[in-house]
């Protein structure tokens, strides 16, 4: 097939010496000598930390710590394996149950055990002509280049090439993350007229759900699982579409009889446990909580709020057990400042709630001197959080300085201001609460339209030193930050372009990506964005 | 400790829990079992491949070849009980995605190529490089395992293994040139594909497998379907299964 595997750099991952011996030796006999081994997870991590290897042959099965999967979505996570590198996961069944992670975190193939070294340099050998085949696209993707990226696969798709549904299900995926629903949803149709095939179904109900059509949606993820009944894919999509329905009750369903399937996944026990408790299914809600903590202690995707709202759940019932929880963060996190400072949060309304009076006024103390310690880079979550035990904890000012600033840079986000609501109602404040929330947003709105007002009249610079003040105050809001950039763009299309400006566009632009992403201007203004850098 | 490039890595010690549920019942049993024996089997097979890899050209002794050769069968068996496992239990669990079929046939038949050194049998495949096509890649590839076995077990000199499109449907045939399937199984083989027949070891499993997988491939209102015929390509059986 003339890929030369023999100077290629490989990265032997797997628990068992004579498991990695073997698979070196198989390596060996195609000239390979290039080969670096590693027994688990941690030391895998060290070593694609330090050098880029074009092949990595991973085990599912890595023991303790880190799995196959978990190990991938972290490399990927921080950048270790980049597109260039070919990612075979080997598996121990011929089933694919654990095919459970996000796609952008999928193996390149999978190969299940017994092979021989025949069927692994064939393997070898397709993956990395398919890769090579789609590269070019891909960096232009990475470079957020989008049209440039379809005129490529247009022309790839033109020639009619061996690897045309890759291409197609690659360009309607571009499609779909550029809002272009109609010409995504075009491309699934052609390819399903002729064949259920199971991806293009999954584009089509994508394509509804975006475009609000959920009825449609639920019906396509539906057929896909009666299709395949171990489809995670689909089962997430499927409880998204029953949530956007209102359906909260069939959203449960079809998350617990999904992470039946596939318990492993902790981001789908995540959101069982968060639904359930939404809907007051607390017993659900802790067994899913419990699990996500218990899966995924190696995984990228835990978090310590896993840990404090089930051990909030288990106050109400057995103090001791919330206890242990948080002591398990505080040992599974080590010296994380973040993660104690959860950890004191919790501690400090757990133990209120068990009447431990004194024992809560020194973890408050302690969550307090932390959350000092690292008040730059706090979530919303964890300022919440935080508001949350201010207001039981006494310090009723403090809770309402702060829920006030979620608000204002979060004007818009209904959820995130339903749930201030909910610990403002939590602390008996309903009514106080309801009025600071509505004067927040009512101030956030009147200084937006001042700045607008004065955009459209032409007043450039007064709009961007108005929006810029008004950002300091409120850096995540993403309508200012929105706002801002579009005002700055005004201004160098005015006043010709110049460095500074589109230097500041660009962190508005990425302020927003970052805190709000998914949010549907920021694609035209970031086109926007890239037009004007490229005149 | 020295080992051949011709190993098979297989699944050494892997236990896995087929379920969390503490009341098992005796199918999980059964099929928790046969995951320890195809573990085990893995074992026995590698060594295996390591002997006959061992002996470079020369032809391995009689001995070895029946070692190798009943050992791989007892293997495809269990991996055929497991997937029937699957299917009754957890619902059906089809991985349709598209495949070069070309690709796809090569690396089945890798997999039974230090078989076929042992057993002195020409092995011939026919198929346009760029056909792809929707199926179950594991699934298809037991079938597939089950019927080359076969064909083994009775071909003389050749097997030629074909694929190809007919009429929107993919075939893919093993014909041998052995002296045919008997006529009791062309008359009623398929209906009674999990008659057992201990006298001619023909326990039906393969068949019983084979159709149900062939009838789990579905596209539009179109199943899949297999065929058992005689004189076809070589003069002998000629096993086919139509994927929609």
């Amino acid at each position: 097939m003339g890929v030369d595997l023999a100077s290629k750099s490989y990265l032997v991952i797997d628990d068992f010496a004579d498991m990695r011996s073997m698979l070196r030796s198989m390596l060996v006999a195609y000239g390979v000598t290039n080969i670096e081994m590693a027994g688990n997870g941690k030391d895998a991590i060290k070593m694609l930390a330090k050098k880029t290897y074009d092949v990595v042959l991973c085990d599912y099965n890595l023991g303790e710590g880190k799995d196959g999967q978990q190990l991938l979505e972290e490399g990927k996570d921080k950048g270790l394996i980049p597109y260039s590198t070919a990612f075979l996961m080997i598996t121990a069944e011929n089933t694919m149950e654990m095919v459970m992670g996000a796609v952008e975190y999928l193996p390149d193939d999978y190969l299940s055990k017994p092979f021989n070294k025949d069927m692994l340099r064939s393997r070898l050998e397709k993956v990395i002509v398919r890769k090579d085949d789609l590269h070019g696209i891909v960096k232009l993707l990475k470079q957020e280049r989008i049209e440039d990226a379809l005129a490529l696969c247009d022309d790839k798709i033109a020639q009619n090439p061996r690897n045309l549904t890759e291409l197609l299900k690659l360009k309607a995926e571009v499609l779909i993350r550029s809002g272009r629903y109609t010409d995504a949803g075009a491309i699934y149709e052609s390819v399903l007229a002729k064949r259920d095939a199971p991806w293009a179904m999954l584009g089509l109900g994508k394509v509804y759900y975006y475009s609000q059509e959920y009825a449609e949606a639920k019906a396509v993820f539906q057929k896909i699982i009666d299709g395949n009944k171990t489809h995670m894919e689909a089962y997430d999509w499927l409880a998204k579409t029953a949530v956007a329905l209102g359906d909260q009750k069939q959203a449960l369903e079809v998350l617990a009889a999904a992470t039946v399937i596939s318990p492993k996944s902790i981001v789908r026990q995540m959101e069982l446990g968060n639904l359930a408790f939404k809907e007051k299914e607390f017993g659900i809600a802790t067994k899913a909580f419990k699990k996500a903590v218990n899966v995924g202690c190696n995984s990228i995707y835990q978090t310590p709020s896993n840990y404090t709202k089930l051990a909030k759940m288990l106050s109400k019932t057995s103090g001791k057990e919330a206890l242990a929880f948080l002591s398990k963060l505080r040992s599974d996190y080590g010296r994380d400042d973040q993660a104690n400072l959860h950890a004191a949060i919790a501690e400090s309304m757990v133990l209120k709630d068990l009447g431990r009076e004194s024992e809560a006024q020194k973890a408050f103390a302690d969550a307090n001197k932390l959350y000092e310690k690292c008040s730059d880079g706090v979530a919303n979550d964890t300022a919440m959080e935080m508001a949350n035990a201010c207001l039981m904890n006494g310090d009723k000012d403090r809770g309402l300085v702060m829920l006030q600033s979620l608000v204002k840079n979060n004007h818009q986000d209904e959820k995130l201001l339903a749930r201030v609501q909910d610990v403002f109602g939590s602390v008996g404040l309903e009514a106080e609460g309801q009025e600071m929330i509505e004067t927040a947003i009512r101030e956030v709105v009147n200084l937006n339209n001042k700045g607008t007002q004065l955009a459209k009249s032409g007043r450039l610079d007064e709009a961007i030193s108005l929006f810029e003040k008004a950002v300091r105050n409120m850096p995540d809001n993403s309508t200012i930050n929105m706002n801002i950039a579009n005002v700055l763009m005004m201004y160098l299309k005015a006043n010709g372009k110049n460095d500074n400006y589109l230097y500041r566009v660009r962190q508005h632009l990425e302020r927003v990506q970052r805190h709000d992403p998914g949010n549907e201007n920021y694609r035209k203004l970031n086109d926007a964005y890239e037009k004007l850098m490229a005149s | 400790m020295q080992l051949s490039a011709e190993t098979m890595v297989c699944n050494y010690g892997a236990s896995v829990s087929m379920s969390d549920n503490a009341n098992m019942d005796f199918s999980t049993i059964l099929a928790s079992s046969i995951h320890d024996m195809k573990n085990s089997l893995g074992v026995v097979l590698s060594s295996l491949d390591e002997l006959v890899h061992g002996l470079g050209d020369a032809l391995p002794p009689a001995q070895l070849a029946k070692l190798q050769w009943e050992a791989k069968r007892v293997n495809d068996n269990l991996v055929q009980l497991l997937a029937l496992y699957k299917m009754e239990n957890q619902g059906v669990a089809l991985n349709v995605d598209e495949y070069f079929v070309y690709d796809f046939l090569e690396e089945v038949l890798v997999s039974e190529k230090a078989v076929l050194k042992t057993r002195n049998i020409e092995l011939e495949l026919q198929c346009e490089r760029d056909l792809a096509w929707y199926f179950d890649r594991e699934l298809i590839a037991g079938v597939l395992k089950n019927a080359i076995g076969n064909a083994l077990r009775y071909a003389r000199t050749k097997v030629l293994i074909t694929a190809g499109e007919e009429d929107h449907y993919l075939v893919l045939s093993v014909n041998d040139d052995g002296k045919g399937f008997n006529y009791r199984l062309l008359a009623d083989g398929l209906q009674n594909a999990h008659g057992v027949d201990f006298s001619s070891g023909n326990t039906g499993l393969g068949l019983y497998f084979t159709s149900r997988v062939a009838k789990l491939h579905k596209n539009k209102d179109r199943r899949g379907s297999i065929q058992l015929s005689n004189g076809q390509a070589l003069g002998g059986a000629c096993f086919s299964i139509k994927l929609p």
